[in-house]
């Protein structure tokens, strides 16, 4: 007889369940009425049924000593085998500075988005206000003081043209902020490549032993 | 002997050794065939069980109930798998030592029992084992737990941190494979192993 494919997969499937008493009774006598027509499931479930009999009748394994604890290991900190190699430590703390130094990234950059925010300006702005490509913005809601010297400050406190001298202090300080800002993230690219770079030596160090 | 047991665990939550190490003595057979079977051979199985028994007695105050076997099997579980994480991640340890004749006792030899019966059953045993060093290790615990030490599947579930369907598809497939693995060795096995028609 020819079953569906599918069908003939799924009550294949479900052989070791039933012969655990482990399906629903609906389930197993779907299954039993594929059984009556199978052969082929006849057969495999016989020899599932001979492999779980010949598993359960092993013989016992004999405990080659007693496994009582002394009271000194009972004491001991840490357990006496399966420390971990020198590799595996490595490369623990390998990961864990990687770790740390992704978020310390990640700590930067908010941090230095959030005080452009602050400021009321951006990075390009400035470096372009300081390259002299600066154009007039047409935004009132533009900061103050990145306006330069020419155009009508519209956020400004006091409603008059930006003098120059107002500006240069505020662009100054973004100058500042942002080679502070990637001074750090290359120091903390590099410190990142060391580590990595460090780990890949523990790693291939760990292989020659 | 529950009752016993009970008590047993009581007196080792408040740090009594002597009644742990009476637990130890109930259930370290289990625990170190499992490791056996996990590991594939007698000294990583050794260590393996002392130390899934230190850290169960570091971990036994927060144990709250159920079955002392499965929570002890688990802590074994664990540490086997620690173990063969190390072999992959140092490739000059094997991946899975074959287990050899040496390391799973026979039982001795009954005076009734025909010679070729019993050579029948030692090989059958030796190829079984074999085929479960074969097997991926979460089929392989699966297997050992439900057929060899005859764990409940709640129990078996309990003891491998599965869901219980996880623990059904893990026998079923663990078997499956047992099975294939017995056939393709049908020559040296009992004729309920053979193809039909091999007599």
């Amino acid at each position: 007889m020819m079953f569906r494919p599918g069908a003939h997969r799924r009550f294949r499937e479900s052989l070791s369940p039933y012969l655990d008493g482990e399906m629903e009774t609906a389930a197993a006598e779907r299954l039993e009425a594929h059984l009556a027509a199978c052969e082929d499931c006849r057969l495999e479930l016989q020899q599932l049924r001979a492999t779980a009999v010949a598993l359960h009748d092993l013989p016992d394994v004999q405990t080659p000593r007693s496994f009582a604890l002394s009271p000194e290991r009972a004491a001991a900190r840490r357990p006496l085998t399966g420390a971990a190699s020198p590799l595996a430590l490595g490369m623990r703390l390998a990961a864990a500075g990687v770790a740390v130094a992704l978020a310390a990234v990640l700590v930067v950059d908010l941090g230095g988005l959030a005080g452009d925010n602050q400021a009321g300006t951006t990075a390009p702005q400035a470096a372009a206000d300081r390259n002299g490509e600066y154009l007039a913005p047409t935004d009132s809601s533009a900061a103050p003081g990145a306006e330069g010297a020419q155009t009508p400050a519209a956020g400004s406190d006091t409603g008059t043209p930006s003098e120059t001298s107002e500006v240069q202090p505020l662009a100054e300080t973004g100058d500042n902020g942002i080679d502070a800002l990637t001074a750090a993230e290359i120091a903390l690219g590099v410190t990142l490549g060391l580590i990595v770079l460090g780990g890949l030596a523990l790693a291939f160090a760990g292989r020659k032993t | 002997m529950q009752t016993d047991e009970a008590s047993l665990i009581e007196r080792s939550q408040r740090g009594d050794l002597d009644a742990f190490n009476a637990l130890v003595l109930a259930y370290q057979g289990q625990v170190y065939s499992v490791c056996l079977r996990m590991l594939g051979s007698q000294q990583p199985a050794e260590d393996a069980t002392q130390e899934a028994f230190i850290a169960a007695f570091r971990a036994v105050s927060r144990f709250r109930g159920g079955s002392l076997r499965a929570w002890l099997l688990r802590i074994a579980a664990n540490v086997c798998y620690d173990e063969l994480r190390r072999r992959r991640s140092r490739p000059q340890v094997p991946l899975e030592a074959a287990p050899g004749e040496e390391q799973f006792a026979t039982e001795p030899a009954s005076p009734d029992e025909p010679p070729e019966e019993r050579a029948e059953r030692q090989e059958m045993a030796r190829c079984l084992e074999r085929g479960l060093a074969s097997l991926p290790a979460d089929q392989r615990l699966a297997v050992i737990l439900r057929d060899v030490q005859g764990l409940a599947y709640e129990e078996v579930a309990e003891a491998t941190g599965a869901s219980l369907g996880t623990v059904k598809s893990r026998i079923s497939r663990g078997r499956a494979a047992l099975r294939d693995f017995l056939v393709a060795q049908g020559e040296l096995l009992p004729s309920r192993f053979r193809p039909p028609g091999e007599g």
